[in-house]
């Protein structure tokens, strides 16, 4: 199995085997576009250091061979469900940071399933909060004029109780 | 230094906060809430509340599929209409209420109210044949009182015993009129009311959280031959359930 290298933003040179890292449809298509041999030279992934790198790389190594992704961007059982598999709840525990890392990465490198597992798991931090909460869970400005407040007052006056 | 760099920083990273996530990522976030998660979440800050108020993705999570079994269509109908979402309507206003319940919807401000009863035809899946809906639906409605425990609710008003028949319960049916989707959850909530001006057998003081049932007779039959789906709209806080 080839090997390939990946250069992260802090210059650290990563080896990966080949079919882990076109995980990565950006890395994919970049092999593509090369002609495939890219094994004495490291691709720079300028936007990811190496922590995260690294992280990213566990991700794509455990889901080496997952099926594809649906291919429908409208699927809504997609969207629906919050429920994250086990194994990836567990490598989401990570500090808040590392976890919007990992979401703009798989962003950036093109990992659907990935960028999804992050969202979901940022939604389920979301759920079964107050809007307080979630303000201090995240570090949300409240910038709502007394205006608005107001009026989200008089809106919620009916569902607290 | 690169942005990610930055966000390691130490210093910045206390500052680090969800709404600098590029807008794209935040709405992926969100988009994955349920409706019941969406108020709090809307009403964090600014940004939030408009991502989750206008964005197509999210606002479609608002609306559920209501399909009869053996139906040739599916509607969509907006959460707060749904067996799942505590819906508060009733509570705010009591269905006995007459002017008094009017007046209580009037004070209803609850940002989802003035969303359309079904989803827009645009928001609709878009290779699912079920989903081809008539322009025209008619929704009946049948009130009947439930008659449980309410003796210590209304100080000493006995309903407890037999049903209350439908003649004795001032059953009446409503029509109203739908075209389009032009029909926004308040109309159907102010229809309610209306219809909910029945007077009461016996006038029993109107009490708050009386336990009451109606139901909602979405009466499709115009599209669909005899086909009904049935709404249960309960009183309090229970839900509003339906059931086929």
């Amino acid at each position: 199995m080839s090997t390939i290298k990946l250069l992260s933003s802090d210059n650290a040179e990563l080896a990966v085997d080949k079919e882990v890292a076109e995980r990565s449809i950006l890395i994919k298509n970049m092999l593509e576009d090369v002609g495939g041999d890219m094994s004495d030279q490291a691709i720079p992934i300028p936007n990811v250091n190496e922590a995260v790198l690294r992280k990213v790389i566990e991700w794509c190594e455990h889901h080496k061979s997952d099926p594809p992704p649906p291919a429908d961007e409208d699927s809504d059982s997609r969207k629906k469900s919050t429920d994250i598999e086990e194994w990836d709840q567990k490598f989401m525990q990570v500090d808040q940071e590392m976890l919007f890392e990992i979401i703009l990465a798989a962003n950036y490198l093109d990992i659907k399933p990935l960028l999804d597992v992050g969202c979901k798991t940022v939604a389920n931090m979301i759920k079964g909060k107050s809007p307080e909460e979630i303000r201090k869970t995240f570090n949300i400005q409240n910038d709502f004029t007394p205006e608005e407040e107001d009026q989200i007052r008089r809106e919620n006056e009916w569902a607290e109780e | 230094m690169s942005k990610t760099a930055e966000l390691l920083d130490p210093d910045r990273s206390r500052d680090f906060a969800i709404t600098s996530l590029p807008i794209e990522l935040q709405i992926q976030i969100l988009s994955h809430l349920a409706f019941v998660h969406q108020l709090p979440a809307a009403n964090t800050c600014k940004l939030w509340r408009h991502i989750i108020r206008t964005t197509p993705s999210i606002k479609k999570r608002r609306y559920i599929p209501l399909c009869h079994e053996g139906s040739q269509y599916i509607w969509y109908i907006h959460s707060l209409v749904d067996l799942t979402y505590p819906s508060r309507i009733q509570t705010t206003v009591p269905w006995w209420g007459g002017d008094n319940a009017r007046w209580n919807i009037n004070s209803i401000s609850y940002p989802f109210l003035d969303e359309p009863l079904l989803l827009p035809k645009t928001l609709r899946p878009k290779e699912d044949p079920k989903t081809k809906c008539s322009p025209t639906l008619w929704i009946h409605l049948v009130a009947h009182r439930q008659q449980q425990e309410c003796q210590q609710l209304n100080g000493g008003y006995n309903l407890m015993g037999s049903p209350v028949n439908a003649t004795e319960s001032g059953q009446r049916r409503f029509t109203m009129t739908y075209t389009g989707t032009g029909l926004t959850v308040r109309d159907l909530a102010r229809f309610i009311i209306d219809a909910g001006g029945v007077p009461p057998v016996e006038a029993p003081p109107i009490v708050p959280d009386f336990d009451m049932e109606a139901e909602v007779e979405v009466n499709v039959s115009e599209v669909l031959g005899d086909e009904f789906l049935w709404l249960h709209i309960y009183g309090t806080e229970r839900l509003w359930t339906i059931s086929p």
